[in-house]
């Protein structure tokens, strides 16, 4: 092997050589644990607040994990009291596997995950791996994690089985930190990628909705199961890696050793297995020889124009650009392609609650509430255009002075989409209820409120522009986001009360005669006309003079 | 405050700026010649890009008055729109768009008809070495592809006055090359080119006027040459800023 101090031209002889004082090294041990354990609690009170105390810092940062012990523990505690504590600690033990393994995912991979942001350090396999251990393993989440399954420990029948179930507690959290561990490391560099931030925020907001509605209705659907069903499934988890341990722990719960120390003895073979993967995947990284190349970013929902798809109908002009540019982010910007499949699915489960309620019985309501739902849930994002003008702000400033045409632009994709997705729900719900008559009234009543809305819309994003973060996820970027999604809402809903109004009166028309809800939906649309007119009369000069306002404190 | 003088393609007059109590911008009198190629020179935090943030109509003054080609920047500002090209910021653009989206988003925004956006843009995407990344959203970009796709976007309507914010900033040699001989295209149509930059060489090589400013005021003006006095440009502008020139050393580095 050369001396990397010395370079050599292409026929082999000696060109010149750089001075050969030795660089200096650390020591392979020279890093202590403790070292590691200050790095990771600077690295939490500096990621978590900056500018706020250490101490507070670190509390918020015990905080989560300190409810989830004491919810954890409780449920041990409580839940042992209706004799069946094995499937109590099986889905504790799920759930706590499951979460290690999606944390690095949904939340993204820093610097006491990710050995490539350790790898340039002087360290080794070995004490790379220390690293990462003592980062990993130092924290309020492992330690929360082994006390909520030790606490199976307390209803063990005898002393022997009690440390079964200890060893079991362990060996499950061993094996839950080597795989999540295994697997981020594999994902250490996809994961910094912009398309996996993409699908990652995607999957956050689902896992977040998933939990939450497991939380809600999942003791509720267990209980509906047959007995023999949650036997199988208990059984099917109980011999899966993720459940092999807690399912030993139960056995031995159950008085049944053998069976759990042979359960306990697998799930140790498995976390060995992660712990040697995520070994390998250490030293070729160490030594470079990772294959886990960065995940190819070019964005595959690319378009070279502006106008395809939903927005080829649109003009070429500027009306036509602001609108192809605001669909295209609506397609590409992970919060705004969530809303687009939340929002209406919201929409949808609320009418569908209220077509099953009592007010249903046949009537015009059903309809009409469906229509303002739809369009409430629909149109509340372009209540805050130049807020959520993105990183891209300065550019309209310098380009042009025409904001009617940007500003009517980016909400004709919404009032579009908003029409599309009330008439869709209204003609369905219509057709469920038989009521065929009021497929008319109600399509030109969501042109009206799609109208209506878009205009109050514009007129409150010029005068209520709220900055939303470009990214999400990023120090008080999830706050601001939660900030200004309340204060559109509210807004949202105090535009949408005279709309209410006229729904009402347009259905009294309609129940009087059906000619008179057509009327009423014809006046209503030409009135939505004229609100949208006036919102964006004189809107160029008012935007014009309050750009450099407004473009300042969205790109501070 | 004066009228200024008609021939000027960017003409400031006692411009100023304060941040939080400090003035970034103290009394700027300015004016670039029509069809020149201005290099502005100035260390960190001179009150460069805020001097050229205020002309092309991003911020407000607190005094003085920027025009551009006669229009003032804040009683007429459909006409100062029409007339800049801007590349101040290559970190704020729009990120869910391709290179070949927003140039047709900017063109048309700029009242450009479809086919002439449509020529102009690949044309511009080729020139710039950025034909082969069509369907490449900009958040995916390098730096110097955004710097790039800043410089096409400033492009595309023929600009009467470019105005760049450290063109060079990230750009590989051989695309420096690139834009430098666009510039060089620009000017020699009869448009201004105003630049900023901290490449001595760069200014040295393409600028015919330069304007050195240091804490929010200019400090020496004039032809290339009469900038440099007949010394070289950057010894011109460490006189004129008034740096430190003496020698650093660090006493625990070995000798």
């Amino acid at each position: 092997m050369s001396d990397p101090a010395t370079l050599a031209s292409d026929d082999g002889s000696v060109r010149t050589s750089l001075p050969t004082r030795a660089a200096p090294r650390l020591n392979e041990s020279s890093a202590s644990v403790l070292t590691y354990a200050r790095l990771k609690r600077r690295l939490v009170t500096n990621t978590l607040l900056s500018g706020a105390s250490d101490w507070f810092s670190f509390l918020l940062w015990l905080l989560p994990a300190a409810i989830a012990t004491t919810v954890g523990v409780a449920a041990m505690v409580l839940g042992s009291s209706e004799a069946r504590t094995d499937w109590l600690v099986l889905l504790v033990g799920f759930v706590i596997w499951f979460g290690w393994l999606t944390a690095p995912v949904i939340f993204g991979s820093d610097d006491m995950i990710d050995p490539t942001r350790l790898v340039l350090l002087p360290l080794g396999p070995s004490e790379l791996r220390r690293a990462l251990l003592v980062l990993t393993a130092v924290g309020p989440w492992p330690v929360g994690g082994l006390i909520v399954l030790a606490t199976a420990a307390l209803f063990a029948p005898d002393p022997i089985s009690a440390w079964v179930i200890l060893v079991g507690a362990v060996i499950h959290l061993v094996s839950a930190i080597s795989w999540s561990r295994a697997g981020s490391t594999k994902l250490s560099q996809a994961v910094d990628s912009r398309s996996w931030r993409d699908r990652r925020n995607l999957l956050a907001s689902l896992v977040a909705s998933m939990a939450g509605l497991s939380f809600q209705i999942g003791p509720w659907l267990w209980r509906q199961l047959p007995d023999q069903v949650r036997e199988v499934t208990a059984t099917v988890v109980g011999w899966t890696p993720l459940g092999l341990a807690p399912a030993g722990m139960a056995d031995a719960l159950a008085g049944h050793l053998g069976l759990g120390v042979l359960r306990i003895g697998l799930a140790g073979v498995w976390a060995l297995l992660g712990a040697a993967l995520w070994s390998r995947q250490l030293t070729a990284l160490v030594r470079g020889q990772s294959s886990a190349a960065a995940a190819s970013d070019v964005g595959s929902d690319a378009r070279a124009t502006l106008f395809n798809g939903a927005m080829s109908w649109v003009p070429r002009n500027p009306i036509g650009a602001a609108a192809g540019r605001e669909w295209a982010e609506m397609l590409r910007h992970p919060m705004l392609r969530l809303n687009l499949v939340l929002q209406p699915t919201f929409a949808l489960g609320a009418i569908l609650v209220l077509g099953r309620s009592p007010i249903a019985d046949r009537s015009h309501w059903v309809v009409f509430l469906a229509l303002l739902l739809s369009v409430m849930f629909m149109i509340e994002t372009p209540g805050n255009l130049l807020g959520r003008v993105g990183k891209g702000a300065w550019l309209d400033g310098v380009s042009t002075t025409d904001w009617r045409s940007v500003l009517v632009g980016r909400s004709l994709p919404h009032m579009v989409l908003a029409f599309s997705s009330a008439t869709g729900v209204a003609w369905a719900l219509a057709a469920y209820v038989g009521n065929w008559a009021a497929i008319p009234t109600t399509t030109v009543l969501a042109g009206a409120l799609s109208t209506y809305l878009g205009g109050t819309g514009i007129w409150r994003s010029v005068r209520f522009p709220v900055p939303v973060p470009e990214t999400i996820g990023r120090r008080m970027g999830a706050g601001a986001s939660a900030a200004s999604g309340f204060a559109s809402l509210v807004m949202t809903l105090v535009a949408a009360a005279p709309a209410g109004f006229v729904i009402i009166l347009v259905i009294v028309a309609d129940r009087f005669h059906w000619a008179a809800g057509w009327a009423g939906s014809l006046l209503a649309l030409g009135a939505a006309a004229l609100v949208l007119r006036s919102a964006t009369a004189g809107l160029s000069a008012d935007v014009g003079a309050r750009w450099p306002a407004i473009e300042a404190d969205l790109t501070v | 405050m004066p009228p200024p003088p008609a021939v000027s393609a960017l003409s400031v007059r006692g411009l100023a700026k304060a941040f939080a109590g400090r003035w970034a911008v103290a009394g700027v009198d300015l004016d670039v010649p029509r069809g020149s190629f201005y290099g502005l020179l100035g260390p960190n935090g001179a009150g460069k890009t805020t001097m050229l943030r205020m002309a092309c109509g991003l911020l407000r003054p607190d005094a003085g008055g920027t025009w551009i080609d006669g229009w003032s920047t804040w009683e007429h500002p459909v006409e100062v729109k029409a007339r800049i090209g801007v590349v101040l910021d290559s970190d704020h653009l729009f990120e869910r768009l391709t290179g070949p989206e927003l140039l047709e988003y900017l063109g048309l925004i700029r009242g450009v008809d479809a086919p002439t956006v449509k020529q102009r843009s690949t044309e511009l995407l080729a020139a710039l070495g950025l034909a082969n990344d069509l369907d490449t959203l900009i958040v995916d970009y390098s730096a110097g592809m955004r710097k790039k796709i800043g410089l096409a976007s400033a492009l595309l309507h023929a600009p009467s006055v470019l105005i760049l914010d450290e063109p060079f900033e990230a750009v590989d040699p051989v695309s420096a090359r690139t834009i430098r001989s666009m510039l060089e295209a620009v000017r020699r149509s009869g448009s201004t080119v105003i630049m900023s930059s901290h490449v001595m060489a760069q200014v040295e090589l393409m600028c015919d006027h330069v304007g050195i400013i240091a804490q929010g005021q200019m400090v020496s003006v004039g032809t290339l040459d009469q900038v440099r006095g007949g010394g070289t440009l950057e010894e011109a502008f460490v006189r004129a800023v008034g740096a430190d020139a003496a020698q650093v050393s660090l006493s625990w580095l070995p000798q």
